[in-house]
């Protein structure tokens, strides 16, 4: 990560804030825009997922961490905190490697 | 406000646990405390991050820079996350800065609370996050809101700012990460923010299309580009959307279902809107904005 990108990062998140905040005041956002913002974390969370559990570098790559994930979608149904789901996750990888 | 809010309200029988259409007759928690518990799970996140941050090669002056002045938790996640996935520098940026879009959203609801000059509200704006517009709309009066807004801005800047140091900081003692799993601390952060969105159809099509866009390609696009190319994935979960095959969805404060539950369900009722534009303001989760 470089100072650039990190000061670039900084000035747009807060460019994001205020100008929802100052700009549009008190009307709610609605239309194609505001509903692409709002699904926007979906996907790209959804990829970070993909990207973080099965991929390594340019390949598909099928490892401990699917121990973990599988720990983590268990977590996530049943409403566990998120400290507790990613610790365990993590934890659940390193047993998995262990074990292998 | 309030009764311009109420006339937004849907019923929404689909949805059981939110089925009430009345929120004023609700007690709202109270605003002070809700934002100090919300600070204190934020905390711990904020730990994480430091951590992750550390391993992914981060300086301890470029976390905290990143925490203070970026201050939006799923998109340092991202960005820290494509790094150490060996993405590039651009690729992480733009992950990261279509991830902080979505903080556009709060602001109208959040411009309701506050008012004084210009400036003043400008410099609060740097407190918008999910966790702060989540408390402030599970408030019943403009005056609490404006309380829950500050206390928990302030209050999860302060916890997610002291986390970061402390992970950092401790990030030293722990050598290579994978050795304890952490590389899969990334994905499931990111499936634990995730979750919130999978309640609503065009959310789950949303992610659904993400997740094969990158499987699909993965192998001949450099590392992180897939990822930019899922967002993509929202023109589907567009059309869902606006085809109404998402009756009963809308976002809720969805990581606050652990640390204050009426937020969430607050937010969620603030946001229904119609039917055919269901989606409200889908949270990224406890500590993560």
């Amino acid at each position: 990560m470089t100072w650039a990108a990190i000061g670039v990062l900084a000035a747009l998140s807060y460019l994001f804030k205020v100008v929802g905040l100052t700009v549009v005041g008190g009307r709610e956002l609605r239309g194609p825009a505001a509903e692409a913002m709002r699904l926007l974390p979906a996907a790209l969370l959804s990829a970070l997922v993909v990207v973080g559990s099965v991929t390594t570098e340019q390949a598909l790559a099928l490892d401990g961490r699917l121990a973990g994930m599988a720990f983590a979608v268990v977590g996530v149904w049943r409403k566990w905190s998120f400290t507790v789901i990613v610790v365990g996750a993590a934890a659940t990888t390193a047993l998995a490697r262990l074990a292998s | 406000m309030r009764s311009e809010r109420d006339g937004h309200r849907r019923s929404d029988g689909g949805d059981g646990e939110f089925s009430s259409t009345d929120g004023d007759d609700e007690p709202a928690g109270d605003p002070v405390r809700m934002g100090v518990l919300i600070s204190l799970a934020v905390g711990v996140v904020g730990i994480t991050f430091g951590v992750l941050a550390d391993a992914g090669g981060l300086s301890l002056a470029q976390s905290m820079t990143m925490s203070v002045l970026v201050f939006t938790g799923a998109s340092q996640f991202a960005a820290v996350s494509v790094i150490t996935a060996g993405g590039s520098v651009a690729a992480a940026l733009g992950t990261a800065v279509l991830l902080a879009a979505r903080n556009v959203l709060y602001g109208p609801i959040v411009a309701q609370w506050l008012d004084g000059p210009l400036l003043r509200r400008a410099g609060l704006a740097h407190f918008i996050i999910d966790e702060s517009a989540g408390v402030g709309a599970a408030q019943t009066s403009v005056r609490a809101s404006r309380t829950g807004f500050l206390v928990t801005g302030i209050g999860v800047f302060v916890a997610w700012n002291t986390g970061t140091l402390i992970g950092v900081l401790s990030g030293d003692l722990i050598g290579d990460p994978t050795r304890y799993g952490l590389d899969v601390a990334f994905p499931a952060s990111f499936l634990a923010l995730l979750a919130p969105h999978l309640r609503t159809t065009p959310g789950r099509v949303t992610a659904g299309v993400g997740a094969l866009v990158v499987v699909a390609t993965v192998s001949f696009l450099p590392v992180g580009v897939p990822i930019l190319l899922a967002s993509l994935a929202v023109v589907p979960g567009m059309m869902i959307a606006s085809s109404g095959g998402g009756g009963g969805g809308f976002g809720r404060f969805g990581g606050s279902a652990r640390t204050g539950g009426d937020a969430e369900r607050e937010l969620a009722d603030n946001e229904g809107v119609s039917g055919e534009n269901p989606a409200g303001i889908p949270a990224d989760g406890e500590g993560l904005s």
